[in-house]
């Protein structure tokens, strides 16, 4: 299968460094030829390589806001972690008002789905109780539902079966529209305003259900860069901010945790630490925990490749808004709560794993195959330098055993081979033709 | 199948708590590289998982050995330690000899053994007490045993 990315290369900016290899958690990129390649099948688009490339060769693309123009009626719809980009300079209602000025006829935050989704999940985890395989890993971060389907495919059952706020959001705004508006599907375009590129790939390529309700994905940075500089020049509406303070709570780190009403939960975030507790999880632990929030992103969304602010300040503005929003949206959300459909919560397609670990479909031949990777493993120098455009020595020997590698691209093994090829040259040069053998001063090489 | 096999060895140190669980981890991505059913990684996880532990938290120190064949894994724990005095005893749910710092750290709940016993296919433990203990296992890599 051909798998859409958002994540991609601008092969002028690579300079074949390395850096990107080490940090990628699914070991998808490889240097040849002097610059970096992403392998399809296993990128999760978490965008890890952004942040490390030290050129900026690495970017998320996401949808212009000019593909607006194809629909009669554009809704935006500003991730939780939006109302952590601005400074106290810019009230959230003024810059909720930008959307409209850009163009847009109507604006919900996605922190409104998430409340929804937050009740939704406590309800679920209760009814079902120990019915489910525990612990329950949320489903928000697309970035980690694709990190288990690739690298921890026993788990994807762990993966709670519900929608994303996104898409939540993104539904409930176009049904509003049809049905309040009069208009028709194709008329009516949903923007998400994102802060991560691995948002844009789940829009293309939904996990768990057939189409997304998103017609594109802006990213925040673009966003917030015009609401700047077009602040002053902005009408100001006081009747758009409609998100409750635990649905804004989902931009940060805990903020799923702390909106899910259910004992023994956790929260982790960061890809690596999620890593090692799938890792964990794996080996049968965690069973007491009911549900894990783990996100890709250091501190959550707010951490994302396509936000401009620090991630940390970010976090403590949006408990700022979260306090000053108090409870003034929680009756609009009750009463939507009421309203829902409660299927619509519900993801309508099993998620499938994609494991990306298997060596071959027989085991026999995979157990033929490990073995030589192991055996050339053993002779490899072991501390993953880089040099051959592989992430590490075992990652190198099993490239040389898919045949997409030589053993002589090891620049330790080539090194010991230049040198005995060097000794043996030394040794025949001092293999004298007799014609110039000096019998007296006997430097032949028979008597060294 | 070709006769395949795959002999591993670990050392275990016993009381190290903060390197525990790699046996049991390379164990794990051995098996997703054959190919192994999830179900049966999972299984072979666990039970790996928990008697690496077991060496960790009660004996000075042991090994863990594996051998793969296409058909089934076999693995082998054994330690210098205190041994078990009542496998019997030791099987039941809930008891533990675990010290008190132990348990401080999470571990220890007595359900190392029973939790190893659901997850294979079969087992044996053969021990001397105040000398040492072999606890063997097996795990059918056929198909999954409805548990």
């Amino acid at each position: 299968m051909n798998y859409f990315h958002s994540v991609k290369l601008i092969e002028e900016e690579c300079k074949g460094c390395t850096h990107c290899i080490r940090t990628c958690p699914t070991e998808a990129i490889r240097v040849r030829n002097g610059k970096a390649t992403i392998i399809n099948e296993r990128c999760i688009d978490c965008g890890e390589c952004i942040r490390t490339c030290p050129n900026s060769a690495k970017i998320a693309i996401s949808d212009a806001p000019e593909l607006s123009k194809n629909f009669k009626y554009n809704i935006a719809i500003p991730a939780p972690s939006f109302a952590g980009q601005f400074t106290k300079k810019y009230p959230l209602e003024k810059v909720l008002s930008g959307f409209l000025h850009m163009g847009f006829d109507e604006v919900l935050e996605v922190g409104f789905g998430a409340a929804l989704m937050a009740r939704a999940i406590t309800e679920y985890l209760r009814e079902q109780g120990v019915a489910l395989p525990r612990p329950v890993i949320s489903s928000a971060c697309p970035a980690v539902v694709r990190l288990v389907q690739v690298k921890f495919p026993g788990l994807v059952e762990n993966i709670l079966p519900m929608q994303s706020p996104m898409e939540m959001t993104a539904q409930f705004v176009r049904e509003h529209a049809r049905e309040k508006l009069g208009l028709k599907d194709d008329e009516i375009g949903v923007f998400f305003i994102s802060p991560c590129p691995a948002k844009v790939t789940v829009v293309k390529q939904p996990i768990g259900f057939e189409k997304s309700s998103v017609s594109g994905v802006i990213g925040i940075k673009d966003m917030v860069n015009f609401i700047k500089k077009n602040f002053n020049s902005i009408q100001g509406r006081a009747d758009l901010q409609k998100a409750t303070s635990a649905g804004i709570g989902w931009g940060r780190r805990g903020g799923e945790v702390a909106s899910v009403d259910v004992p023994n939960k956790m929260e982790v975030d960061g890809i690596h630490h999620v890593s090692r507790v799938l890792e964990k999880i794996e080996e049968g632990g965690f069973k007491s925990i009911n549900f894990i929030e783990a996100q890709a992103c250091t501190g959550g969304c707010v951490g994302g490749v396509l936000q401009v602010e620090n991630p940390f300040l970010s976090m403590l503005k949006i408990d700022l808004v979260a306090d000053e929003i108090g409870d003034r949206n929680d009756a609009f959300f009750e009463k939507a709560y009421k309203e829902a459909d409660r299927k619509r919560f519900f993801l309508t397609e099993k998620i499938e794993p994609r494991s990306i670990t298997s060596l071959d479909g027989d085991v026999g031949a995979a157990m033929r195959k490990l073995k030589e990777i192991e055996a050339l493993h053993a002779e490899l120098p072991g501390i993953d330098c880089g040099s051959c455009g592989c992430p590490t020595c075992r990652a190198f020997a099993e490239d040389v055993t898919a045949g997409l590698m030589m053993r002589m691209d090891c620049l330790f093994d080539l090194r010991e081979r230049v040198r005995c090829l060097a000794e043996e040259i030394f040794s025949l040069a001092q293999k004298l033709p007799h014609a110039m053998k000096d019998k007296d001063k006997g430097v032949s090489d028979e008597t060294q | 199948m070709g006769g395949e096999k795959i002999h591993m060895d670990f050392p275990v140190k016993g009381g190290n708590f903060s390197e525990a669980g790699e046996a049991a981890s390379k164990i794990k991505s051995v098996l997703k590289q054959i190919g192994v059913q999830y179900e049966i990684i999972r299984r072979v996880a666990i039970a790996s998982y928990e008697a690496e532990m077991n060496i960790v938290a009660h004996a000075e120190g042991g090994q863990i050995s594996v051998d793969i064949a296409p058909e089934e894994i076999s693995v082998t724990a054994s330690d210098k330690g205190p041994g078990i005095p009542d496998i019997e005893q030791a099987m039941i749910e809930g008891f533990s000899t675990a010290s008190a710092k132990i348990r401080e750290m999470g571990f220890g709940a007595g359900m190392g053994l029973p939790n190893i016993k659901r997850a294979v296919d079969w087992m044996n433990i053969e021990s001397t007490a105040g000398e040492s203990t072999t606890l063997q296992f097996k795990i059918s890599l056929k198909k999954p045993v409805s548990q």
